[in-house]
């Protein structure tokens, strides 16, 4: 019984683990969409770097799928979602450090 | 049943002027190919298409050039909103819209250089430089602005925009 464990794990993920990758895959992806289409209409750099962090939220969520339902070794996983995390918030940072130089007044008026 | 069809976009396009080419897809449950076929073979009396900013608007052939123009700026939700305040409030300074409409000036700013270059809303200035946004016709767009209704994709956009400029820019 014990050492079958691991291998009815693999077969049938459980429905809670694969509700939850559902939610996050549908929901990353939509937030996804609405970077990528808003970065299209402000072509701003800090709108590249949200949709970018918001492309790194959607690979958390890949990498996960991969590791639960798929191929990927859980060491591995744990990295990568480490990386991933690193790589948002760089890329939030980034947004934050630009959204001065790209937004100035047009007007020149004092805001 | 071809003609059918090219009468039901048609139709669609009637009831919705500024109308995308994917809402013509997702409302009439069509392929995209069939869509892209039927709106060729639909000639200018019939349906008229009009690039803006990167995406095709169709329109009814009774819409003249400013309905044209006004309907695809006023498809974005905030642009309405400021068209709408601007009509509540007459000549308004840019300061006093994104105060009403609760915008970030990016925001503001962002709309205003569609609805100038639109000729929807006119930028005034004063002697000293300070600028009044005024309607350029009120009445017309007033009208337009009440038959116009963006979709929900839209409005997401839109929206996911205004919480960007808001924290990023103040």
């Amino acid at each position: 019984m014990t050492e079958l464990s691991p291998l009815a794990h693999a077969a049938a993920p459980d429905p809670p683990m694969l509700a939850v990758h559902l939610l996050a895959g549908v929901g990353s992806g939509l937030l996804l969409v609405l970077g990528v289409v808003a970065f299209g209409r402000r072509g701003s750099r800090s709108y590249l770097l949200v949709a970018l962090a918001l492309a790194a939220l959607a690979a958390r969520t890949a990498v996960s799928t991969l590791a639960v339902f798929g191929p990927l070794d859980p060491a591995l996983h744990h990295f990568s979602e480490h990386v991933l995390d690193a790589v948002m918030a760089t890329f939030l940072l980034g947004a934050v450090y630009y959204a001065r130089t790209v937004d100035p007044s047009p007007e020149g008026e004092p805001r | 049943m071809s003609g059918d069809t090219r009468a039901r976009i048609a139709d669609h396009v009637a009831a919705n002027p500024g109308v995308h080419f994917s809402e013509l897809v997702r409302a009439l449950d069509l392929a995209p190919g069939q869509v892209q076929y039927h709106l060729r073979q639909l000639r200018d009396e019939e349906v008229v298409a009009e690039d803006r900013y990167g995406r095709t608007h169709y329109y009814p052939p009774d819409c003249d050039a400013f309905e044209r123009r006004a309907i695809a700026v006023l498809r974005r939700e905030t642009a309405a909103d400021v068209v709408a305040t601007l009509l509540r409030r007459g000549p308004s300074s840019p300061g006093s819209v994104a105060e009403d409409v609760d915008i970030a000036r990016s925001t503001l700013e962002f709309h205003l250089d569609r609805l100038t270059d639109l000729g929807i809303v006119a930028k005034r200035r004063d002697e000293r430089g300070r600028v009044t946004l005024v309607l350029e016709r009120p009445e017309e767009t007033a009208a337009i602005l009440r038959t116009v209704d963006p979709s929900l994709p839209d409005r997401l956009v839109d929206r996911f925009g205004r919480l960007l400029d808001r924290l990023l820019a103040e």
